[in-house]
């Protein structure tokens, strides 16, 4: 009986990873052969509508500067352009920053300042954006450095009527700190230059990340706003705008530079949180989404689902390891056992190489190379990474409805200011 | 071969591609891509197809070379018995595995203290260990877990265990000479795909076909003399682990390594050497002097 079981539980875990095995091929393949979708990229004269920078910040008082001059600097008629830092009860140095930019910019800077309300970056903004006029409102994050075209880029495609929402690829800043962040330059490089655009390109659906990236107010107002008892409300923000026929659109070319975690421990946090706040959604709208069929075309909903449920793929690949072993030492079904022994050694080798490949070609794309020798130690990050969103997904937390959130934060680690703004990808100076 | 998404004609590549002084301008890492072309499918249907039949065809000697491994290396390692061979059916043919015919033993009570000890010092490992060792101490744990399991298993369960060592070694080797079946498909849909000259494609799956062959047949011989030395009880991890697991990584390893390699071609976008004649300031001679002025040197953008 237990082996009849763990044989079928192997066999739906081995059903359920090949379909992601082979959409991260499928996905590669198109990124590398199929016809780019960039809508508008290229436009620089245009009646631009007014747009409304929100930075959300809490004690970022070491990376704000940057971030705001970076956002002084860029290419954007300065009349139709609002810069709002929003601080949320910093107990650093962040107020006093923002207020001392206002001073020197007032017709530019309008600081939004927060001591009491519900804590948290969806909280933050949705006040935020109540008191603020504009047609767009834009996302960075305080570390993030967007260049002098990015505004432009990212505001083009909200000239189609239908798009909402508009996401930026993200590239990390401080790759050559250790071994951590130059795994994730390589997980973010496949994620963005890969995944992402692939979903642009077959018309699926781009995740709007919350940050580096603007959503339509209309189309806000329309969904309702931010959700601020949200774990994830950039995922939950994106599935509402296409569960209501909004466009979300992701600009491969318009790149901003982040920092990445560090240590371990902080990338253990982030990943936990994003998975919480992934399951989050996933049970708030996966039987929505999938009876929405009328204003959703099928191969939508799949993605959507698929996308969804990325964070459930440890578990599920836990499960799996747990049928092997039992399998292992209860003995194979004689009728099934060299079929399953078959199975598990194709889908080692096929199956797991899936992941190693969409970051190969994105390195191989971003003109990273020398980057794929690093390829083997992807391992590690992956192990943890397992490890901890399976963690995460076991937690209450994944599975609960309406929690209030507070300021989840990744620490930052300049200790200088980036007077550079980086040239290419993933290599960013900071001096 | 692949060329960059949108080329129709040489003439336009060189206009569209010239900078300022004749320097070259790479197009931007976001607009790169490929073309299918006649080529990519020669190479993603007919190179994968020779190499899995060269293979086919190569089993034979192929699985003489490992017996002949398991021979030499039996005496020295001190491994009872003789090697013998099972022939096993794999798709259409007929393969004869060879395998050690020692045996494994059920672990005696020293064993398994032995096996708790180790479990022991792995999840303590695994536990102290912080920091920059994090993922190590992950890899440590998970091998505690799966030792555990066998700890476990060892101690309540009655023998014989379910695989002898003879049988073992020749499921591990069946599942290897399936991932030499393989690792040509694989490699035409991950790496012939690319921009890469030919010689660096024959090079890559040559390369990785014989590490494997090698490799192979010394894990199993590995893996033997470990389970033959500290009995049954290191069998799961030795399988859960250090089996397919380490194989396939092993092909990460060389793919990561291959795909490093210089193509200069389409997707070294930042690196390649200029594909168009740089610009050259006509010579001049001042006045005073015979000594001709040295000719500027292109700045074309290297960079993205």
């Amino acid at each position: 009986m237990i082996i009849t079981l763990a044989n079928i539980g192997l066999w739906i875990c081995i059903a359920v990873l090949a379909v992601y095995t082979l959409r991260h091929y499928f996905f590669t393949l198109n990124r590398l052969f199929g016809t780019h979708r960039q809508p508008y990229v290229d436009v620089v004269q245009a009646d631009w509508p007014l747009l409304t920078v929100f930075v959300p910040a809490h004690n970022e008082g070491r990376v704000i500067r940057d971030s705001l001059d970076a956002l002084l600097s860029v290419d954007y008629p300065v009349d139709k352009l609002r810069i709002v830092p929003i601080d949320d009860r910093s107990q650093d140095d962040t107020r006093p920053i923002m207020e001392e930019y206002a001073e020197l910019y007032p017709d530019r800077i309008f600081p939004f300042l927060r001591d009491d309300g519900i804590p948290g970056k969806a909280a933050a903004l949705a006040e935020a954006m109540s008191d603020v006029e504009g047609e767009i409102y834009m996302v960075f994050d305080a570390d993030y450095i967007p260049g002098p075209r990015l505004l432009k880029q990212l505001t083009a495609p909200f000239f189609d009527a239908e798009v909402g929402a508009v996401m930026g690829r993200v590239v990390p800043l401080n790759v050559n700190k250790s071994l951590l962040t130059r795994l994730l330059d390589l997980e973010r490089a496949g994620g963005y230059q890969v995944d992402q655009q692939a979903r642009m390109n077959l018309r699926l659906i781009p995740q709007y990340g919350g940050t580096v990236g603007g959503v339509r107010r209309i189309a806000l107002e329309q969904i309702g706003g931010w959700r601020i008892d949200s774990l994830a409300e950039d995922t939950d923000l994106t599935v509402r705008l296409v569960m209501n026929g909004w466009d979300v659109v992701y600009q491969n070319r318009s790149e901003c530079y982040e920092e990445v975690p560090e240590t371990w421990d902080m990338r253990i946090r982030q990943i936990k949180r994003w998975a919480k706040g992934h399951n989050q959604t996933l049970v708030r709208y996966v039987a929505a989404m999938i009876s929405n069929r009328r204003s959703l075309p099928w191969w939508q909903v799949v993605d959507g689902v698929l996308l969804l449920g990325v964070f459930l793929v440890p578990l599920v690949l836990l499960m799996g390891w747990i049928c092997t072993i039992t399998l292992f030492y209860a003995g194979y079904p004689p009728q099934w056992g060299r079929l399953t022994v078959l199975a598990i050694s194709s889908f080692n080798t096929v199956g797991n190489f899936a992941a190693f490949f969409q970051v190969a070609t994105a390195s191989r794309l971003d003109g990273s190379r020398e980057r794929n020798r690093m390829l083997p130690f992807l391992l590690l990050g992956f192990l943890v990474s397992t490890f901890s969103v399976a963690r995460a997904s076991l937690s209450r937390a994944s599975w609960l409805r309406g929690r209030p959130v507070e300021w989840q934060k990744t620490e930052r680690y300049r200790t200088t200011r980036a007077t550079k703004r980086p040239g290419t990808g993933g290599q960013g100076n900071v001096s | 071969m692949s060329r960059v998404t949108g080329r129709t004609s040489r003439r336009t590549d060189v206009l569209r591609d010239r900078g300022f002084r004749g320097g070259r301008i790479a197009p931007h890492r976001a607009m790169i891509g490929l073309e299918v072309g006649p080529f990519l499918l020669i190479d993603v249907i007919v190179l994968p197809l020779m190499f899995a039949l060269a293979v086919f065809i190569l089993l034979d000697p192929l699985m003489e070379g490992w017996r002949w491994i398991f021979d030499v290396l039996r005496q020295p390692l001190g491994l009872p018995g003789v090697v013998a061979t099972r022939v096993v059916e794999i798709g259409p043919a007929s393969v004869a595995i060879p395998f050690y015919t020692a045996s494994a033993v059920w672990p005696t009570a020293l064993d398994l203290r032995s096996g708790w000890i180790v479990t022991v010092v792995l999840a303590a490992a695994g536990m102290l260990l912080r920091g920059r060792f994090t993922p190590f101490a992950y890899f440590l744990r998970a091998l505690a877990v799966i030792q555990l399991t066998a700890q476990v298993w060892f101690t309540f369960a009655p023998p014989p265990f379910t695989y002898a060592l003879s049988q073992y070694m020749a499921g591990l080797l069946v599942c290897g000479v399936v991932i030499l079946l393989l690792a040509p498909v694989l490699v035409a849909f991950t790496y012939f795909i690319f921009d890469f000259p030919l010689w660096q494609k024959l090079a890559l799956v040559i390369m990785l076909l014989v590490h494997l062959a090698l490799f192979l047949p010394l894990q199993a011989v590995v893996h033997a003399w470990i389970l033959y030395r500290s009995s049954l009880i290191s069998m799961p991890i030795l399988f859960l682990v250090f089996g397919v697991l380490l194989d396939v990584f092993v092909y990460v390893a060389l793919y990561g390594w291959g795909m490093s390699w210089r193509s200069n071609s389409v997707l070294d976008a930042s690196d390649r050497a200029a594909p168009i004649a740089p610009y050259r300031a006509p010579r001049m001679t001042p006045p005073t002097s015979h000594r001709p002025v040295g000719i500027t040197p292109p700045t074309g953008s290297r960079a993205l």
